[in-house]
């Protein structure tokens, strides 16, 4: 828990009716656009082929629409991944162009609803499932727009796999429809970073508003269990007494991710940077990893499950 | 033991010998309130017949005039007092106390001077100083009717608010760490309750308060930028005394008296919040039942004279701020309560009628805890400081050509940082970082020399040392250190030197120079003094801060001193600037330090100042000019760019008028020039959300920030027990609403089914106009 919370929990009583807020039109400083990229290679059972997703940043702006969205995905960019042997280009697909059983299985992995989706996506693809992916390999990606070119390398690391999950009563008061998910882990000694996904109950993998990621500064070398609070899109309406449970009878899926310092550094910046606004924030820079870019490019050691929601 | 001390500290007196021997005789004694008893801090004696042979009592009400053998017209001022004359033939050492009664000038409220002390702000070698009596202090608007000595110190030229109804604040272009806060010589670190909205300091328990803001004389060390020394009051000595007040938010109670009558006196004062206590029945059945906050301060001082030269004082403030959420349907809780303590013993000694001695022995410490928690697992996060501190301070008084302060101060500085620790069922598990020790000393000779009648000089010199001490392990070479043994050592020799040239009787030129060290830093970016503010010492990977100021100042008074102005000028260098880096995150897995960038810093400005001392209208107007800059290698390449401290623009108009004996409107009102931010460049898409793209640090502002208060004090006459008094105030906080911004922050609302994303900004504003009544009392045992 950041200690700002408690921050705004006192500031919340000290202005209880007095504090309003207005709209305020920042000087439009904006430059010239960034490239934005995110980029991922898994390995472990079951995970997509490499991908990367291109696009610009945009300028602050009151609304952005479907076509403004559609033209900041980048198209024409050459993209090519080396896992050490040999280097494979990345194939520009949109989600249109698949077949409807990738498409949702695709669109469900990148968080995506692909059935009421008004817009395409368009990515860039290790279609043929080309690259080497496994534990313990690096990888080099290069992408070139035009005359513009962006690098950037990442790992896989050794696979820290769930030793367990199961289900108990939600904290407090039972409530017997829902269920609080545990995870342990047998933490090897020496930094180790994490990541996980849920199933946030419609099959897509997201990540949970608390945080995706952490590293084992407190459990190092531990054989450790924890809670796992269930994802959720981001802004998406909640309740707060049921916030993060499963709902029993339910089959959802947990992706759990073992990756490196530089992957989870990004996450980390990148959610502080998120959650971090108002009046005792310090702003954050993310630690973007591409040279040329914002963005990630991130290696996952994958260890996904899918069970039963039972206490 | 004494007369060792004394020996100990001869050679600094034989330094000066040559030019201080001479054939005079010694009036000394203390200065006194004639009503309860309590010693006066500044106050002014001099021979009625030439104001330049002269001194002024010192922090403990002591003073030593040496003249000539001859009689003399005795001449007494202190602001708020009426005026003491006496002829006196002085043909040996005499010791004298005198006593002041208060009088009609009190009634010349704000920070007025009395007309007795017409021209001290001219006449006086030391640059850019301010005493606030709380007489004064009491009678300006305050925020929710809560009375704030550090509020009223924002409103002086080169004094910046920190933040929105707020206590923080930075003085000539410093940050909030380089000011040193002193509560009966004990350093209080965190000044704030509430987030900083309100001060920790109870204005019924303080005696006076001093603001240094330039030429920082050599008794003082440890901070780079002012000194705002707080005195609570010692207690009457003479009646029994209660004075309190209830507000909207707080109440406030302060009991005090004598003792053994004239010999020993004592004081007990506190304040506590009820807001929410009030709150607690509405709760009861909700989500978060059982969730309270509240803060309370409590003060106690104890004043004891032993003899005619011995004086022992004890004096001590505890005070909390505590936070306790609760949510019980989810069994999810935390307690979060913080504050300062701090207990000072102090012995007054008198060596002869020229040499007086001060030996103090300090402890003081902030501390702040987290425990919170779901059914199991419980997460804990502790940071504190604490300080024991020994010293002691001179004061020798030759002649009345020189006044001579010296003396030692020594700190034993633990520093514990965000420890973070956690369990669950059998696992529990540590950040592990241990606490820091050093230790921090300082020597230190000053003279207040009057070279000729326009001439006189104020110099002296620091020479500080800081050790970082083990128990700790070197980052660089692994090295180990054991209890006590010393690593890393800095040494630094601070001067300073203050100058007076006296033009004529109302109007004179100044100039000082002041080097500084600083060795323990805090580095906050938010506008608000806040609990989470972690202080770190000096390491092998932080240097001490360095600052050197000069300044230059002209002082000029009309019409008696009716009218008193000034302007002043400052230039600040400032080395080893400590800054967040770019990427910082609040990560209890890291050592703050972890996070910090070193840089460099400059301010400069001109401060303006015009008051009116006299009359049914009195008040002042404060105008400063500065900027305020910071660049660091680490931060886009060593940009100098906007500190959050600079103001460009920064304008305070204060006003009281009497309107009759009953009737008084206070009004302020401040004008600044919009804060610093580092605004959102640009958007971007991340696993479909929004984040934003910083631009350069410190590039925007917000708009500029101006408001208006006013306050009216009604205080009836007694008709039958005149030994009670009441007043109401009434008080507008921002009168004509004007929304200032608090904070920006933006909202991005995605549809991802229709594909669109708006984005907005918002501008915070958290207090509109803000009426209060507060009612406050005072009842004296014999004042019939």
């Amino acid at each position: 828990m950041k200690l700002n919370y408690a921050l705004y929990i006192i500031l919340g009583f000290a202005l209880l009716a007095t504090a309003c807020q207005d709209p305020f039109v920042p000087e439009n400083i904006n430059e010239e656009p960034d490239y934005v990229i995110e980029s991922f290679v898994e390995a472990g059972e079951g995970t997509m082929p490499a991908y990367l997703l291109i696009s610009q940043s945009v300028p602050f702006l009151s609304e952005i629409g479907p076509d403004l969205l559609f033209d900041i995905f980048v198209k024409d960019a050459e993209v090519d991944i080396y896992d050490g042997d040999k280097t494979v280009r990345l194939t520009e697909v949109c989600l249109s162009d698949l077949p409807v059983e990738i498409r949702e299985e695709f669109g469900a992995q990148l968080g995506l609803d692909t059935d009421n989706l008004d817009f395409d996506y368009c990515l860039y693809v290790d279609i043929l499932d080309q690259l080497d992916r496994d534990f313990g390999k690096t990888y080099d990606l290069r992408v070139r727009v035009g005359e513009d070119e962006m690098t950037a390398t990442t790992t896989i690391p050794t696979l820290v796999p769930l030793d367990s999950i199961y289900f108990t009563e939600v904290p407090g008061d039972p409530i017997d429809s829902l269920a609080q998910l545990w995870v342990n882990i047998d933490d090897p000694v020496g930094p180790n970073f994490y990541r996980y996904f849920t199933d946030d109950g419609s099959g897509r993998l997201v990540t949970s508003a608390f945080g995706s990621v952490t590293d084992d500064v407190f459990f190092d070398g531990q054989d450790f269990d924890f809670p796992l609070t269930k994802g959720s899109v981001r802004g998406a309406e909640s309740d707060p007494s049921t916030f993060g449970f499963f709902a029993t009878g339910d089959t959802t899926t947990v992706k759990w991710c073992t990756i490196d310092a530089i992957h989870y550094d990004f996450w980390f910046t990148y959610e502080f940077n998120l959650n971090n606004q108002g009046p005792f924030a310090t702003y954050t820079r993310v630690n973007h990893n591409i040279d040329g870019a914002l963005g990630i490019f991130g290696g996952l050691a994958v260890d996904q499950r899918t069970l039963l929601v039972e206490k | 033991m004494s007369i060792r001390l004394k020996y100990l500290f001869t050679p600094f007196i034989l330094f000066f010998a040559a030019q201080i021997l001479g054939q005079t005789v010694t009036l000394s004694g203390y200065i006194k309130d004639a009503a309860n008893g309590e010693t006066l801090i500044g106050a002014n004696i001099f021979n009625g017949e030439n104001q330049a042979e002269g001194t002024s009592t010192n922090a403990y009400g002591f003073y030593s005039l040496s003249l000539e053998p001859g009689t003399y017209t005795i001449a007494i001022t202190y602001l708020g007092y009426n005026n003491f004359t006496q002829v006196i033939d002085l043909r040996e050492n005499l010791t004298r106390d005198f006593e002041l009664s208060q009088g009609a000038v009190l009634k010349e409220v704000t920070i007025s001077a009395a007309e007795a002390e017409k021209d001290a702000n001219v006449q006086s070698t030391q640059m850019g100083k301010v005493e606030l009596p709380m007489e004064n202090i009491k009678k300006l608007p305050a925020l929710l009717g809560e009375v704030d000595i550090l509020k009223t110190l924002q409103l002086l030229p080169g004094v910046a608010s920190a933040g929105e109804g707020g206590s923080g604040f930075y003085v000539r272009g410093g940050g909030p760490d380089q000011n040193l806060v002193l509560l009966d010589e004990a350093v209080v670190y965190n000044t704030g309750h509430l987030l900083g909205f309100f001060s920790v300091f109870n204005a019924d328990a303080i005696k006076n308060t001093t603001l240094i803001k330039g030429g920082m004389p050599a008794r003082y060390g440890g901070r780079l930028s002012s000194v705002v020394d707080v005195q609570m009051s010692d207690g009457n000595y003479r009646n029994y005394q209660a004075e309190g007040g209830v507000g909207i938010i707080s109440s406030r109670l302060t009991v005090q008296g004598p003792i053994q009558k004239d010999k020993s006196s004592f004081l007990v004062s506190g304040r506590r919040t009820y807001a929410l206590d009030l709150a607690q029945p509405f709760l009861e059945g909700g989500t978060f039942e059982g969730t309270n906050y509240y803060f309370y301060d409590f003060n106690a001082k104890l004043n004891f004279k032993l003899s005619d030269k011995d004086r022992i004082f004890a004096s001590g403030y505890f005070g909390r701020d505590v936070l306790n959420f609760r949510q019980p349907e989810r069994d999810f809780n935390f307690d979060l309560p913080y504050g300062n303590t701090t207990a000072t013993l102090r012995w007054n000694h008198l060596f002869s009628d020229k040499l007086f001695m001060n030996v103090s022995a300090i402890y003081n410490d902030y501390k702040f805890a987290f425990t919170g928690g779901q059914e199991d697992f419980v997460f804990q996060v502790r940071s504190s400081v604490e300080d024991v501190n020994l010293k002691v301070d001179f004061d020798y008084y030759p002649n009345p050509e020189h006044s001579i302060k010296y003396g030692v101060n020594t700190t034993y500085h633990k520093l514990t940082p965000n420890t973070a620790s956690a369990q669950n069922g059998d696992v529990s598990f540590e950040s592990g970082f241990q606490p820091k020790y050093a230790q921090e000393t300082g020597f230190y000779i000053e003279d207040d020399y009057k070279l000729s009648p326009q001439l006189s000089l104020n110099g002296g010199i620091r020479f500080s040392i800081f050790s970082q001490l083990g128990p700790f392990t070197s980052k660089i070479d692994g090295q180990e250190f054991g209890r006590f043994e010393a690593g890393k050592t800095y040494t630094g020799f601070e001067p300073r030197l203050s100058g007076k040239y006296t033009v004529s009787k109302d109007m004179s030129l100044k100039a000082a120079v002041t080097f500084t060290n600083q060795y323990l830093h805090l580095v906050t970016n938010s506008g608000s003094t806040l609990p989470t503010d972690i202080w770190v010492p000096s390491t092998e990977l932080i240097e001490p801060q360095q600052g050197v100021q000069y300044a230059f100042g002209i002082f000029k008074n009309f019409q008696d001193a009716m009218w008193e102005t000034s302007v002043e000028f400052y230039y600040k260098d400032l080395q080893n600037q400590i800054d967040y880096a770019d990427d910082y995150v609040n990560d209890f897995g890291r050592e703050i330090e972890e996070s910090f960038v070193f840089g460099e810093g400059r301010a400069y400005g001109a401060e303006f100042f015009l008051r009116k001392n006299r009359g049914k209208l009195t008040g002042w107007v404060g105008y400063t000019i500065a900027r305020t800059e910071r660049s660091f290698p680490d931060i886009e390449g060593g940009r100098w760019y906007p500190a959050v401290y600079d103001r460009l623009h920064d304008l305070s108009v204060v006003a009281n008028y009497e309107i009759n004996d009953k009737l008084e409107l206070g009004a302020s009102f401040v004008y600044g020039s919009g804060r610093w931010f580092t605004p959102f460049q640009s958007f971007y898409f991340i696993e479909g959300n929004v984040a934003p793209e910083y631009g350069p640090r410190n590039s925007a502002q917000l708009p500029d920030y101006h408001r208006f208060d006013l306050s009216l004090t009604y205080t009836p006459k007694a008709k039958v027990d005149r030994s009670f008094k009441g007043s109401w105030n009434l008080s507008f906080y921002n009168i004509y609403n004007r929304k200032n911004p608090y904070f920006i922050f933006y909202d991005a609302t995605i549809n991802r089914e229709v594909g669109t994303t708006q984005l907005e900004a918002f501008q915070v504003t958290i207090f509109p106009i803000i009426p209060s009544i507060s009612y406050s009392f005072k009842w004296n045992q014999n004042a019939k």
